[in-house]
């Protein structure tokens, strides 16, 4: 099996309830105060009011991560710079809205500057004006894993050449009551700046290296055992490397989630796992937080981020902090 | 929703508000592309708020005469003189 590609990470974005800061991103709150995001401290300037909230989640935690890198980022080439940005339900509750405006006052009534956000991908799309990326913008959409496929893709296309930095990250927003939101549901937006492990230093900052492995388990006929998927992976992922300490598992109560929750038990050993119960469909952003927060705030060891989807798809991110051996 | 006309500083306002601008950036004259940096996507949403606010309906032949305070604010007082 090939080693997945890996990133050094040198710039950290957490814009959440309770988590402004990267180093908070480990603490998890569930109300959100209506008031939690001061645009006037987080996202200062002209033209952002009338953007969906989950965009200026992302503008904001965009901001702050590459606030880290001083201006190398600002001064490499456009060709250079990309984004690859993870969501699953940052637009519903704008989908909501659209839906209730057409059907009591009509389509003309939309608002013209939120319109393009029914395409999820314009969320990640708006980076590229805002700091100048041409090099390519992807979204990739789906439950619980996308932050971390974001991650996957980050690494992948450092790899390949594509771009000298990739800003990679998740946002969301809860979805409407009437979609089934809640409390429960990822809201906030996290950014981590990528350059390929071999580029020269990007800056004086790095907060460590990160490898993602994807998988897909499930009961359906012909699909294989979960230790049959999940064993070769954790094997390899084990096989070099500092000690693996940690292990942070983002899971629901949905089959796939029990099944992976079984299988984990059976293989952590004496490491410490921190077992974080999301529902099923909510969104990608929790698992892209502990990476944050494993990286700017939990002990410098090495840590396991793994995520599960309802549908049965697994992202398991390797998480490697700066301090723990690994230049 | 409002029928009345709305004053000139009422609609200066509305659009300083709008644009997020101070107030007294917004002249009555002042053009909102060329001088406000005003790009097309912003003017329909503010033609949008525009409508929902003045309960009127603008057809796309009107919106290119709508540069300025004073235009829209002329354009009004008609509109809903006639309404």
């Amino acid at each position: 099996m090939s080693a997945p590609a890996r990133l050094r990470v040198v710039g950290l974005g957490m814009t959440a309830p309770g988590a402004l800061r990267p180093e908070h991103a480990l603490e998890l709150h569930g109300e959100a105060p209506p008031d939690w995001f001061d645009a006037e401290v987080l996202l200062p300037g002209r033209g952002y009011r009338k953007l969906p909230p989950g965009c200026r989640y992302l503008l904001a935690a965009a901001r702050s991560a590459l606030a880290d890198t001083g201006a190398w980022f600002a001064d490499l080439p456009a060709q250079e710079k990309a984004a690859v940005i993870g969501g699953n339900n940052a637009g519903a509750t704008l989908q909501d809205d659209f839906d209730h405006t057409v059907i009591a006052t009509g389509a003309a009534d939309l608002s013209p500057a939120r319109v393009p956000y029914m395409a999820l991908s314009m969320f990640a799309g708006r980076l590229a004006p805002e700091h100048g990326l041409r090099a390519f913008s992807l979204a990739a959409n789906s439950p619980a894993v996308a932050g971390l496929e974001a991650l996957q893709t980050a690494a992948r296309a450092l790899a390949a050449g594509r771009a000298t930095a990739v800003l990679a990250g998740a946002v969301e927003d809860r979805p409407a009551q009437a979609q089934g939101g809640g409390a429960a549901h990822d809201v906030g937006a996290a950014v981590l700046v990528c350059v390929s492990e071999g580029a020269p230093a990007a800056g004086e900052l790095v907060y460590g290296h990160c490898s993602v492995r994807g998988a897909f388990v499930g009961e359906a006929p012909g699909v294989p055992e979960v230790s049959d998927v999940l064993d070769p992976l954790w094997k390899d992922l084990a096989a070099e490397g500092p000690p693996l300490a940690r292990i942070d598992a983002v899971l629901d109560d949905s089959p796939a989630g029990e099944a992976v929750a079984a299988w984990l038990t059976a293989r952590a050993g004496d490491r410490a796992i921190t077992a974080v119960a999301r529902p099923p469909g909510s969104g990608s952003l929790a698992p892209l937080r502990r990476v944050v927060g494993r990286l700017a705030a939990g002990p410098p060891e090495r840590a396991v981020v793994l995520a599960v989807s309802a549908h049965g798809h697994v992202a398991m991110a390797d998480v490697v902090p700066s301090a723990s051996g690994v230049p | 929703m409002s029928t009345a006309t709305p004053t000139r500083d009422e609609l200066r306002d509305f659009f300083a508000e709008e644009l997020e601008l101070p107030a007294d950036v917004v002249g009555y004259e002042a053009d909102f592309e060329a001088d406000l940096g005003v790009d097309s996507l912003a003017t329909m949403e503010i033609l949008v708020q525009l409508e929902k606010k003045y309960g009127i309906r603008l057809e796309e032949s009107e919106f290119s005469g709508l540069t300025s305070v004073n235009a829209v604010h002329a354009f009004l007082a008609d509109r809903l003189r006639a309404a």
